[in-house]
């Protein structure tokens, strides 16, 4: 028999060859002074390894816990259920919770809404705008206010031309737009 | 196989098997559990599952691969195992933490499949059993194994 491989020999010592082959090469081993050393350190080599994969292994394990199959099927409906279930706790029923959280967030909304509108120009702040612009501007116009916007459109009769005067109340912008009383290529089609 | 069975039977060979790999309790454990929620989620679905240990180890090695891949939790623990050596006074304590500092840099040198391969042969996996949970060849088992643990020993006797 000719001299046996490492892998063949590590093979042999897991017992992981057929009986036939484990007896040949037992009569080998017992025969081939070279192979017998590859298997003695191929022995070692083995130990020494599972002796320190063993240092590895946990000096403790934690226990158990069965409730798992129970709490993860609620927890897989999705991230808020696993929240209220797992930190807050909540023992109502989840669709009670759906809802609460939808009302409130409706609330948020509102609140943030009415903020917003409460942000927006107050009436006495309008009038003394329109009031402002009623004396600056002496020619004839007109003033307009749409909630966002004040809109100022002042007519030249000597130049025949039409200035439309728009002020972001918000945004604190102006721009300012001048064409003739009935120029084609005005952007107003005026 | 029920459910409760499995978790019964494997919870403890998992846990072990998961804290040898990535070395860090808080992790394994996050593993381990994350392991049997989707043995759990399979159990529960559509698919028979024939061989739930072979499973629950495959699972088990990807997840703790993945985690070792995005936490670079060897270093960590190397790094670890440096710092508290420094201040231990104790002797005992002192040589095992260097022997497993030592292990997991031996095991470091390995690819991802090789340890995991180790670790399932030192848990006492057959060739096909370690075959059928990392996905090769029962025939490369042997000559991979062998060549991980001379390299390993390799390391640790240097």
């Amino acid at each position: 028999m000719k001299c046996l491989s490492r892998e063949i020999i590590f093979d042999y010592i897991n017992r992981e060859l057929s009986e036939d082959n484990m007896k040949k090469i037992k009569n080998h081993l017992g025969s081939c002074k070279q192979c017998h050393d590859i298997f003695h350190h191929a022995n070692i080599q083995i130990q020494r390894v599972k002796a320190g994969l063993d240092l590895l292994s946990p000096e403790t394990i934690p226990e158990m816990s069965f409730c798992l199959p129970q709490k993860t099927k609620k927890a897989s409906q999705g991230i808020i259920s696993r929240v209220f279930k797992q930190r807050l706790k909540l023992s109502i029923e989840f669709s009670w919770v759906k809802a609460f959280v939808f009302t409130l967030l409706i609330l948020i909304f509102i609140s943030i809404f009415s903020l917003r509108k409460d942000r927006e120009i107050s009436e006495e702040d309008l009038q003394r705008l329109l009031m402002v612009a009623d004396i600056f501007y002496e020619e004839d116009h007109k003033v307009d206010w749409n909630g966002k916007e004040l809109v100022i459109v002042i007519f030249d009769q000597e130049k025949n031309t039409l200035e439309l005067v728009r002020t972001n109340m918000h945004e604190g912008k102006t721009s300012s737009v001048q064409f003739k009383v009935g120029d084609e290529n005005s952007h107003l089609g005026i | 196989m029920e459910f409760d069975e499995t978790y019964k039977e494997y919870f403890r060979p998992i846990y072990i098997f998961v804290y040898r790999l990535i070395g860090d309790q808080n992790s394994a454990m996050d593993i381990t559990q994350e392991t049997f929620v989707k043995l759990h989620n399979y159990m529960n679905g559509p698919n028979s599952l024939e061989n739930p240990k072979a499973w629950l180890y495959r699972v088990a090695a990807n997840m703790s691969n993945n985690h070792l891949k995005r936490n670079s939790t060897f270093n960590r623990i190397i790094k670890d195992i440096q710092t508290n050596s420094q201040y231990d006074n104790v002797e005992s304590d002192l040589i095992n933490i260097e022997r497993k500092a030592l292990i997991r840099k031996a095991l470091k040198k390995l690819s991802s499949k090789d340890r995991t391969m180790l670790q399932l042969y030192q848990d006492g996996f057959s060739y096909a059993e370690i075959a059928e949970i990392v996905n090769i060849k029962k025939t490369a088992v042997g000559k991979t194994l062998s060549r991980a643990i001379e390299k390993c020993a390799k390391y640790i006797e240097r």
